[in-house]
């Protein structure tokens, strides 16, 4: 059995009180962190090569490295939307191990030297924030949370604020913006939320296994960390493996692991099923393709060799009854769904997207939408506010590029249908 | 098609330098400006040198014809006139522009004992703008009426200033005879005044008369009648919207004239429409150069007696009237090209259409070649009526059929072809003497060619677009129009800002069935022409009538006045 | 503090920009084309339309031009075939869902989108689907109407109530391509400056009610001139064309108004409108004049009156006298500077005294009112002007004064520049019956009818739209209008009733009538000068 750096203990059942956090060593970590200075604690998660696991694996401490040098107040804000389709990792964390998640943001904090954060948790978690309230409460009961924390003169306040169904206000700035009570709609960039984040202030977004993370890495050192994963994903992920698997759930396995035999842990393929692509990080990351299945790794860099991404690390599975036009308009709706609107691209290019693709589906597609599609796609990426265009054309690119027969199949079998009559037009 | 243009301009940039080089050395003291536009080949010079510049381009470069005189009103310029003079040079295809600074006040000599037809263009100029000619014996008005105010074509005589006439004028003669001059002393003169209002006048002519017993002594002639200020419209309306006015230059072969401005546009706009369009504007041109010659031969016959070949040849006019209506619409003002190509696409059988006509016109033709060439009352009415040697009549400007009567073979299709003329197969006919009769067979055997070239271009249609799809130029598909919002868009725009030519100026000609029609454009940028002048062909053959007919018979001044092929719509504009 | 100035290159053209300047300010500096709907000036950057797409060397990824700030050598380009791609596939994206209106939007002649697809786009479009169908013709208040399907959420109108007239009124609602512009319930945009947003709105969402429908654009020419109804003289441009004013934008100007006016000023285009106007000049009906020569021929109606012919009348009956009769001069802040110093000076020398001249304050106790943007308490475009005249030839004296000599009855010519704003002096009939019931000889300048009293003499005044002179504003900034068109052929300026009434000849007017009678289009025929 890999190590498990987070989810040792979560089948315990009182894992997500403060008494049994405690009772397998919780809390003891903050203490150790508040004996080092907080420049140590940044520079430890950044020799760590902790990444950022919400889905851009953006190096955790070189982010906190961005905060400018002075002493206006900073913000640390927990990422806990977890919007991207297939993702449900986040939600473990916070109903299994809620102090977990709180003594991460604690170290964290005292690293930055931020004496405020809040936990955005998307609406949709009633028990996730009802779990985490209790802990919250628990916390500043037990001293963990307000004045003289754990009797040092450190003092932090943690709330919880919740979200209200909107997937772009899982983007930093799209979380921020609704954090200060406006439309939840993405900022410009630069200015950048290390500099200029919530109220104007220096900001941290961090997802809540990254800062779930930073617990393991103080517990057992650089070295430790490191040597689980590879060079430059270190640490173990949380993988959200759905489809068509037997035992669909969450693994929490060293990076690195091989995609198929995470297939295996999962339960493996249904009786007679063989396996037709994978989407392996997300429903923003390209598709993988059976024979691509075979050589990926979940890590960053060999998803990113293969041409897509490791994202969020949820894993979702297709096997040879999944049609991928179905797929691919249910992928495409949600974007067209969850574009905030601010950009013009992304705003139109979604709904377009979505339009062209359930004609498909319908039965109303020509052989040239598919170009028109690969068209909208490529010059929807790179020329917008936030990220959900490139998330929205990703996808649209590799399905059709990758299945493209099915598509064509697909329109010709349709049309054929619908001259003969036996399709409604 | 490109090649030959490239190595046909790189030796007109040859011989272009060697002129310049001559210059140089011939006129050393002054201050010429040598410019190139638009392939055209510009020389600005003083006033007082164009004289000699001229004779010396005539005589040591065979530039042998002056093709138009126009002047151009630039208000904000320091001098404010400008007379621009247009050589052509038979022998080497080459064109070149000379243009003159007047202010105004500032005078400048005729260019009349060079040229003669300098005459009545510069007389226009006068009526135009204001501008006097030195030595003119006759510096009056020739188009606007003995009441009238002003010059119409500068900048600030409004375009809707009407100003009426209300009474004529009694016969007047050039050279300042009134009527009554001392060598006229014991002659008995007869005042005789036909026109404008006369059966055998086709168009609004007046000529005036004096006669002595059935012979003309003198004679004048007054046009301007159907002046309707053709390019003070021009000025004051979108490119695109002029082609219905070029309609009715030249009424009897209206398709001519659209192919003539907007060819010019085209040149201006550095646009090349695609061989379709090229294909079809050479149809139409061909069959709009029958059918004026039937008005010409018809007319003429009608004149002289012969009613039946009239009613026999427009027959056949009628049915290119059904060609044209099947294109457009229209019959006879047509409208048919658009800057850039075509108005619309042929219907699908069009080109069968014409190529059946072809077979019936051939049938004419030899018609009425039975009922006129060989008849002896024609040949008695029109051989040796009117003759006039080359040198005379590339004096007067003369081109065309009329040009190619007295033995020149001087055809722009030829000598300076477009729109692929020079890969199809068909002759050119001369004549030898120039009379009646000359001018008359010359048509006939065009006719004969026309339908060759018809027939070669008709079996062999490229295939393309009919217009070019310039977005700035070419208004949309009318599917594109009201189908999405690009295609709206770009017509709101196109019709409310007009198509754009680059500032600039240029000079373009074709063969019309008359002879060298050209159009003088000048582009200041905006969305309509600055100045549009329209070189008539007959314009400068008329000039030539005073003297033509003194000394004949009265009878024979109808005959040749009906050869001429005097359209007032184009001689007048 | 001065900016560092740094130096940059675009297009390969050179330029130098103070620090912190964005590249899209540079084009603008340049006077170079960049595709843009969302940016503006005037306002907070939003960088959503996507663009103003901008090549800068050393950058792989396309960057925007308006919140990108201009580093030291940095070498930009908006023409290569990238940026050109981006554009056009940019503009795709707006056009997609864009409703085909331009036969019945306003916008058409001056809008954005059509300007920007002949410019940078010119593509052939791809898209086949049915277009989004949102709220048209909503109902923004008394001033503006909105058509939701038409908006292309630049923001402008949104950035514009939140920054510039704080009132907050506009917001986007929805999410995605169901986006739309909005009031929220119970606060329609009805705040004094609502009509900039239908200036800024690139494309016809928002309608002005007022110009809707009146006119197209392209039959319409523009004047520059200056708003006269307030004291702070903002900067206008006119359109107008052979049947009149239509409408009214504020011009740049960065110390007066910069890119604003409120919207009250735009209603002086109805002032010199024939509507409404003198027409010619009316006199007690005792006296008949003859009628003018007319300029151009055959008039439906007849031929004004004379104005000249009446001011002889007048100068005969009362200023060419051995003994004048006593006189007073009460003058309204609306005229310009030239017309007062003519007009006193003629009024000294002949008629009476600097005791004699009043002004006539219409508001004093709001006076000196600001809202805080552009809004003045005083309703008049000159009164600096006119209080320097005053001030110059010593004559300022106080109503009360008037009313007194009024009431006894001691002057017998009453001489009125009345106000060319009647709107803003609502005190107008209650003075018209005071003079007339004190004073048997009334003589009005005015450029609309004042009532059918048989004592006054109304002569018809040019309005500012007509007459070339200076206004002072509230600053003492001097601000000139000029002579654009002149729509009643009777009407005089103060300067040229005062030298008819010296007796002096005036000099043969050669109005600047237009020419043709007929409305033509104007953009075909922006000439450029050769």
């Amino acid at each position: 059995m890999e190590k498990k750096l987070l989810s040792e203990h979560y089948h315990k059942k009182e894992y997500h009180t403060l008494a049994g956090y405690k009772s397998f060593g919780g809390y003891k970590d903050l203490e150790s962190a508040f004996s080092k200075r907080p420049e140590e604690i940044v520079q430890m998660v950044k020799d760590s090569g902790l990444r950022g696991r919400g889905g851009a694996g953006f190096p955790t401490g070189v982010k906190w490295g961005f905060l400018p040098d002075n002493s206006e107040p900073r913000y640390l804000l927990c990422n806990a939307d977890e919007g991207e389709p297939g993702t449900f990792k986040d939600r473990l964390i916070m109903e299994k191990a809620p102090h977990q998640l709180i003594e991460g943001m604690l170290i964290s904090a005292w690293g930055i030297q931020s004496h405020k954060s809040y936990i955005y948790i998307r609406g949709e978690y009633q028990n996730c924030i009802h779990v985490m309230e209790e802990a919250i409460k628990e916390a500043y009961s037990a001293g963990y949370l307000g004045k003289n924390i754990c009797g040092s003169d450190f003092q932090h306040d943690m709330d919880i604020y919740i979200g209200a169904g909107a997937y772009i206000c899982g983007e930093e700035t799209g979380m921020i913006s609704s954090l200060e009570g406006k439309k939840g709609q993405p900022k410009l960039k630069p200015p950048f939320p290390a500099v200029k984040g919530y109220l104007e202030k220096p900001t941290i977004v961090n997802n809540v296994e990254t800062l779930a993370a930073v617990v393991p890495i103080i517990r057992d050192g650089v070295e430790a960390f490191r040597s689980i994963g590879t060079e430059k994903s270190p640490g173990t992920k949380f993988f959200s493996v759905s489809g068509c698997v037997k035992k669909p759930g969450n693994y929490e396995v060293p990076l690195g692991y091989p995609l198929m035999d995470l297939i295996e842990l999962a339960g493996g393929l249904r009786e007679g099923r063989k396996l037709k692509a994978v989407i392996p990080g997300g429903t923003s990351a390209p598709v993988l393709t059976a024979e691509e299945c075979e050589k990926a790794d979940m890590d960053f860099e060999s998803l990113s060799d293969l041409g897509s991404m490791l994202g969020s690390g949820a894993v979702i599975v297709m096997d040879d009854s999944c049609s991928m036009v179905d797929m691919l308009s249910v992928i495409e709706n949600f974007y067209h769904h969850e574009s905030c609107g601010q950009c013009t691209p992304c705003r139109e290019g979604t709904g377009w997207l979505s339009k062209v693709i359930n004609n498909i589906l319908k039965g109303q597609g020509r052989i040239q939408d598919l170009n028109l599609i690969q068209g909208i796609s490529e010059n929807m990426m790179g020329r917008t506010i936030c990220a959900l265009s490139d998330a929205a054309a990703l996808p649209a690119i590799s399905f059709v590029t990758k299945f493209r027969e099915e598509f064509e199949t697909h329109i010709r079998e349709t049309l054929a249908q619908r001259k003969s009559g036996a399709l409604s037009a | 098609m490109e090649g030959k243009l490239e190595t046909g301009y790189v030796e007109m940039k040859r011989s272009l330098k060697s002129i310049q080089e001559d210059l140089r050395l011939k006129f050393p003291k002054e201050s010429f400006t040598f410019r190139e536009e638009f392939r055209d080949y510009i020389i600005l010079v003083p006033p007082l040198s164009v004289l000699p510049l001229l004779k010396h381009l005539k005589d040591s470069f065979q530039f042998d014809f002056l093709m138009n005189i126009s002047g151009v009103d630039y208000p904000k310029k320091e001098k404010r006139f400008e007379v621009v003079y247009e050589l052509f040079s038979s022998k080497t295809a080459l064109r070149l522009r000379i243009k003159a600074a007047i202010s105004e006040g500032e005078k400048i000599p005729t260019a009349q004992f060079v040229w003669k037809t300098a005459d009545w263009f510069e007389r226009e100029i006068y009526d135009m703008f204001g501008v006097e000619f030195e030595n003119h014996p006759n510096m009056k008005r020739l188009l606007t009426h003995h009441q009238f105010r002003g010059h119409p074509l500068r900048k600030d005589y409004p375009a809707d200033y009407q100003q009426h006439c209300t009474e004529a004028l009694p016969l007047h003669f050039d050279h300042g005879v009134n009527g009554e001059d001392k060598r006229d002393e014991g002659r008995d003169l007869i005042p005789l005044n036909i026109g404008p209002s006369h059966p055998a006048t086709h168009g609004t002519l007046r000529i005036m008369a004096q006669m002595e017993g059935e012979r003309v002594y003198r004679a004048g002639v007054e046009i301007g009648y159907l002046h309707r200020c053709f390019e003070k419209m021009a000025e004051t309306h979108p490119y695109n919207q002029v082609i219905p006015y070029t309609d009715r230059l030249n009424y009897c072969s209206a398709p001519m004239n659209n192919v003539g401005y907007c060819k010019t546009v085209e040149k201006l706009l550095g646009v090349e429409v695609p061989p379709k369009a090229q294909a079809i504007r050479v149809i139409l041109c061909e069959l709009s150069r029958i059918i004026d010659h039937i008005v010409c031969i018809g007319a003429n016959a009608v004149d002289l007696g012969a009613l039946t070949g009239f009613f026999h040849l427009f027959t056949y006019r009628e049915k290119v009237y059904t060609l044209f209506e099947k294109l457009c619409g229209a019959r006879l003002t047509v409208s048919l090209t658009r800057v850039g190509g075509m108005a619309q696409e042929p219907p699908r059988d069009w080109f069968k259409d014409v190529l059946v006509f072809c077979e019936e016109m051939k049938k004419g033709v030899d018609e009425l070649e039975l009922l006129l060439s060989e008849n002896r009352i024609w040949m008695d009415r029109t051989q040796g009526i009117g003759a006039l040697s080359v040198e005379e009549a590339i004096q007067w400007g003369y081109t065309g059929p009329c040009l190619r009567a007295t033995g020149m073979n001087l055809d722009l299709r030829k000598a300076d072809p477009y729109y692929q003329y020079d890969e199809l197969d068909f002759d050119v006919p001369t004549g030898t003497t120039g009379d009646v009769y000359d001018r008359y067979l010359v048509r006939v055997m065009e006719m004969r060619e026309s339908i060759k070239i018809i027939e070669q271009v008709a079996n062999h249609i490229p295939p393309g677009d009919y217009t070019v799809r310039d977005k700035h130029i070419v208004l949309p598909e009318k599917k594109d129009v009201y189908g999405n919002i690009e295609g709206l868009m770009q017509h709101f725009m196109l019709v409310m800002n007009g198509l754009r030519p680059p500032k600039g100026e240029t000079y373009s000609a074709t063969e019309a069935a008359n002879g060298e029609l050209g159009f003088y454009l000048i582009s200041d940028g905006s969305g309509q022409p600055y100045r549009l002048k329209v070189r008539p062909p007959c314009f400068a053959i008329y000039q030539s009538f005073p003297s033509q007919v003194k000394g004949t018979l009265v009878a024979d001044v109808i005959s040749i006045l009906g050869s001429m092929n005097v359209i007032a719509g184009e001689l007048d504009r | 503090m001065s900016k560092k100035i740094i130096k940059c290159e675009i297009n390969n053209q050179e330029v130098e920009v103070p620090e912190g300047t964005s590249i899209i300010e540079a084009f603008k500096e340049l006077d170079q084309s960049i595709a843009h709907y969302c940016w503006h000036p005037g306002l907070s950057v939003a960088g959503v339309c996507r663009l103003c797409m901008v090549d800068i060397e050393g950058i792989p990824k396309l960057q925007i031009a308006c919140n990108t700030e201009v580093k030291e050598g940095m070498k930009i380009s908006n023409q290569s075939e990238k940026v050109k791609e981006a554009v056009k596939w940019g503009l795709e994206f707006h056009l997609i869902n864009h409703p085909l209106d331009c036969p019945i939007c306003d916008q058409a002649g001056e809008c954005e989108l059509q300007e920007q697809y002949m410019n940078f786009g010119q593509y052939s479009p791809n898209m086949a689907e049915r277009k989004v169908k949102k709220r048209k013709v909503v109902d923004l208040g008394s001033k503006i109407v909105l058509d939701t399907e038409r908006c292309i959420l630049c923001s402008r109108c949104v950035r514009f109530t939140d920054e510039v007239s704080k009132t907050h009124e506009l917001g986007i609602f929805n999410r995605g391509d169901r986006s739309e512009i909005g009031i929220f319930k119970d606060k329609p945009l009805e705040n004094e400056y609502a009509v900039n947003t239908v200036d800024i709105c690139p494309v016809g969402a928002l309608t002005s009610k007022d110009f809707r429908f009146r006119q197209r654009v392209w039959y319409l020419k523009t004047a520059d001139s200056i708003c006269t109804g307030c004291s702070t003289g903002c900067n206008i441009k006119i359109d107008y064309n052979e049947e009149g004013l239509f409408r009214v934008q504020p011009r740049y100007n960065k110390e007066v108004n910069g890119y604003w006016m409120c919207d009250k000023g735009r209603e002086v285009y109805r002032l010199p409108n024939k509507e409404g106007r003198l027409l010619e000049a009316k006199a007690p009906s005792s006296y008949s004049f003859k009628r003018e020569d007319s300029l151009r021929p055959s008039r439906a109606g007849g031929n004004p009156v004379s104005s000249v012919e009446v001011l002889k009348k007048i100068r005969e009956l009362f200023v060419k006298k051995e003994k004048a009769p006593q006189s007073a001069l009460v003058l309204t802040a609306q005229y310009t500077v030239e017309e007062y110093e003519d007009l006193v000076s003629f009024f000294i020398k002949h008629l009476g005294t600097q005791q004699d001249i009043y002004y006539w304050r219409n508001n004093p106790e709001s006076f000196d009112d600001f809202d805080g943007v552009l809004l003045r308490g005083d309703k008049n475009p000159n009164t600096k002007g006119l209080l320097e005249v005053l001030t110059n030839q010593g004559a300022i004296h106080s109503w009360e004064s008037l009313q007194n000599r009024l009431k006894q009855k001691e002057i017998e010519v009453l001489w009125v520049a009345g106000p060319e704003n009647q709107k803003v002096y609502p005190d107008l009939k209650e003075k018209i019956d005071t003079f007339e019931s004190y004073c048997d000889n009334i003589i009005w300048w005015t450029a609309h009818p004042l009532s059918d009293s048989q004592k006054i003499w109304q002569i018809p005044t040019k309005t500012f739209f007509e007459k070339e002179g200076t206004l002072i504003n509230h600053t003492g900034r001097a601000q000139k209008v000029k002579a654009v068109h002149q729509l009643v052929s009777s009407a005089l300026s103060l300067s040229e009733s005062a030298t008819v009434l010296k007796g002096e000849e005036l000099k043969k007017q050669e109005p600047p009538f237009l020419v043709t009678p007929m409305k033509t289009n104007h953009f075909t025929y922006k000439k450029k000068v050769l």
